[in-house]
């Protein structure tokens, strides 16, 4: 115990330092930046950023990408409640009493409502980060081949099958994803593999490019597809930005609710910050004394659906640093950083790279602070930004795909397996396959070879190793579960929707 | 506005999702595809590197004839519903090939022109074609510019193509 306060305190100390603070507070406004313009997502922002991060200190560097995060998963409110479109979908139901807000001349009252109950929702999250965290490394210490194995195929089964529409296209999403993690050297044989003789490839399809292509370019070609439309200029809002201590009383109970919501949605792989907004605005009308106000202007809505979102982003990072398995694709990407800076999630993060760790957490948890300030003091700006037209958005993010998949190795065929991905992506978007799952089988795909050619190794062939241990068996049962899950997320979803039709 | 609501899933009783999607007998033989793509490929490899990229493709084979399977039970059932409409409502074909062959044109480029010129050209171009106002454009330009400058060349020292014509 006595450690692991020394250790949150030295990572808090270590995240103060000049450095980090700029770094986190530019990659917050970029983060809002991102969030602000309907069409682009916080994955697109994390995914862009990555080859920024290269040149810097693999703590500094995460806490950048965490900064886009949090600042995406906010900034979308803004356009929810300025202009009636979400710039996220996490915003989404933040739009339906905010705009209402708006619309009686209290725009600056949900924005604050929205940016401090997004602050909580962060903060108390990274309570989570820092007591789960932690518990759950210690568990995946005892981890070895098999388990690795079965590890893999969980965290493929869950978010194939609840991120999608159709569980069979998430599965075949995420073996696809697998299949093309195959291409490289084979890890035991030494042989290439479906490198057709470009020596770039020997290594594997770099998942950075990968990941670039599949969130950022894909990006390009959806907003090329369609007209290009003037966004409606934002509400110039009069009104003083702030909450009167009766709000603050009144909004507290909204927020804690929301953050458990979102803390446990964040937890849990394949649920992301756009189911928990709803569900943490559904709890605050349950909950409500004053539900009349539900859907004409309520700030307990904008505050259980922001504070919500939020508390997904701490609870999303707990599988994904302490097990490998992103709960979406935002973290899937922030996953990729890690092993782009040569950091494995897993035991290993707490223990030999522990210092990087609890900066990073220490990071995390200011950079809540710096979206509060930035957000309450830039949020007119910020209204302008979000009006920025897809005409110089599609060059734009182009040429930083371009530049991003460049910089990498400093090499010009991974621009065209960037581009490639592109269109992968954007197919896969058009015809409903899973572009998460398809990230998720990059990564996962080597773990899990490794695991299962190893664990065949070990035991001559003999496959009876891969249940072997009581933790396998655990791994199985919740590979069902992923099964199984989207059939109990449907009901809820549909629960919801019969709730909010009412 | 956007959706206020979260899509409703496939099979929550609404009946366009019982019915045969067109996209998806597309999905479903482009999933063949990369599995008779790559099972060639596997053939040429030496035999001990086989069986793990193998297994891969029949858990592929095998999810994509389920899922051609229950196209086929939904086009009994109920019939064949052509969404490529739907999909691709809104599809500004003109622009989108324009955008997606000046991107390729780009690539080509690059390396002969080098990073600066051929970008300042893909810009000016693609703006131009997207009608962005002469002000915004060379206000683009010029923050897109600096910011690459300040970040690629400064801060990540990554020296982007000068082409081989300037060489």
């Amino acid at each position: 115990m006595p450690d692991t306060l020394a250790l949150v305190s030295q990572g808090l100390i270590n995240a103060l330092s000049p450095v980090n603070l700029l770094a986190m507070l530019l990659a917050t406004i970029v983060g809002i930046v991102i969030g602000c313009l309907p069409g682009l997502s916080a994955a697109m922002g994390v995914a862009l950023l990555l080859p920024v991060t290269f040149g810097m200190d693999p703590a500094t560097g995460l806490i950048v990408l965490g900064g886009v995060y949090c600042g995406a998963i906010f900034g979308g409110s803004i356009s929810a409640i300025l202009i009636h479109t979400p710039g996220t979908p996490a915003s989404a139901a933040t739009a339906i009493d905010g705009y209402q807000l708006t619309l009686q001349g209290r725009a600056a009252k949900a924005i604050s409502v929205a940016c401090i109950a997004s602050f909580c929702g962060g903060l108390l999250s990274c309570l989570s980060l820092y007591c789960f965290s932690p518990l759950l490394a210690q568990l995946a210490m005892k981890f070895k081949s098999p388990e690795y194995f079965w590890l893999s195929l969980f965290g493929l089964t869950i978010i194939a099958g609840v991120s999608s529409k159709s569980m069979l296209k998430g599965l075949m999403s995420g073996v696809l994803g697998l299949l093309l993690s195959t291409v490289g050297m084979d890890p035991m044989e030494g042989v290439p593999r479906f490198t057709f003789d470009f020596s770039i490839l020997d290594s594997g399809i770099n998942t950075t490019c990968a990941l670039i292509g599949l969130f950022s370019m894909s990006q390009v070609l959806i907003l090329a597809e369609k007209a290009i439309v003037q966004r409606a200029r934002p509400v110039d809002f009069k009104d003083k930005i702030g909450l009167s201590g009766a709000e603050v009383k009144r909004l507290t109970p909204h927020v804690l609710r929301s953050w458990i919501i979102g803390n446990i949605v964040g937890i849990l792989p394949g649920a992301g910050a756009s189911i928990a907004c709803f569900m943490g605005y559904n709890e605050a009308r349950r909950f409500s004394r004053h539900k009349e106000e539900f859907g004409k202007g309520s700030i307990e809505g904008v505050a259980g659906s922001e504070a919500a979102n939020n508390a997904v982003t701490g609870g999303s990072l707990i599988p994904t640093l302490t097990l490998g398995i992103p709960g979406e694709s935002v973290t899937a990407v922030l996953m990729g950083g890690l092993i782009i800076h040569g950091l494995q999630p897993g035991p290993e993060l707490f223990t030999t790279y522990a210092g990087m760790t609890y900066t990073f957490f220490g990071g995390f948890v200011l950079i809540q602070f710096c979206m509060l300030a930035v957000g309450l003091a830039g949020c007119r700006g910020f209204a302008q930004i979000g009006r920025l037209s897809d005409a110089i958005l599609i060059p734009c993010i182009f040429l930083l795909c371009v530049v991003g998949s460049y910089a990498i190795h400093n090499n010009f065929e991974e621009v065209v397996i960037m581009f490639c991905f592109g269109l992968l992506g954007w197919l896969a978007q058009k015809f409903g396959l899973n572009t998460a799952a398809i990230v998720l089988g990059l990564i996962l795909g080597p773990i899990g070879e490794k695991g299962l050619r190893r664990s065949l190794l070990l035991n001559d062939g003999d496959p009876s190793i891969l249940f072997s241990t009581p933790l396998c068996w655990l791994l199985i049962g919740l590979c069902l579960f992923g099964l199984i899950s989207p059939l109990l997320m449907r009901h809820m979803e549909k629960r919801m929707g019969q709730h909010n039709a009412k | 506005m956007e959706a206020a609501f979260p899509p409703q899933p496939e099979g929550s009783g609404n009946n366009a999702d019982e019915l045969m999607k067109r996209s998806d007998l597309g999905v479903g033989l482009f999933m063949y595809g990369v599995c008779l793509f790559f099972y060639l490929m596997v053939t040429t490899l030496p035999e001990e590197a086989r069986t793990y990229p193998l297994t891969i493709l029949a858990c592929l084979a095998v999810l994509n004839t389920c899922f051609v399977l229950r196209e086929v039970f939904a086009l009994k059932r109920r019939g064949l519903i052509n969404d490529l409409p739907d999909i691709f409502a809104g599809f500004r074909a003109g622009q989108f090939f324009f955008v997606l062959l000046a991107c390729m044109a780009y690539m080509a480029l690059l390396p002969y022109l080098g990073f600066y010129v051929t970008s300042l050209a893909y810009l000016v171009l693609c703006m131009c074609f997207l009608r962005v106002p002469k002000l915004h454009l060379l206000l683009s330009i010029a923050v897109l510019a600096a910011l690459i400058y300040a970040v690629f060349t400064l801060f990540l020292k990554v020296p982007l193509p000068v082409g081989r014509l300037f060489a």
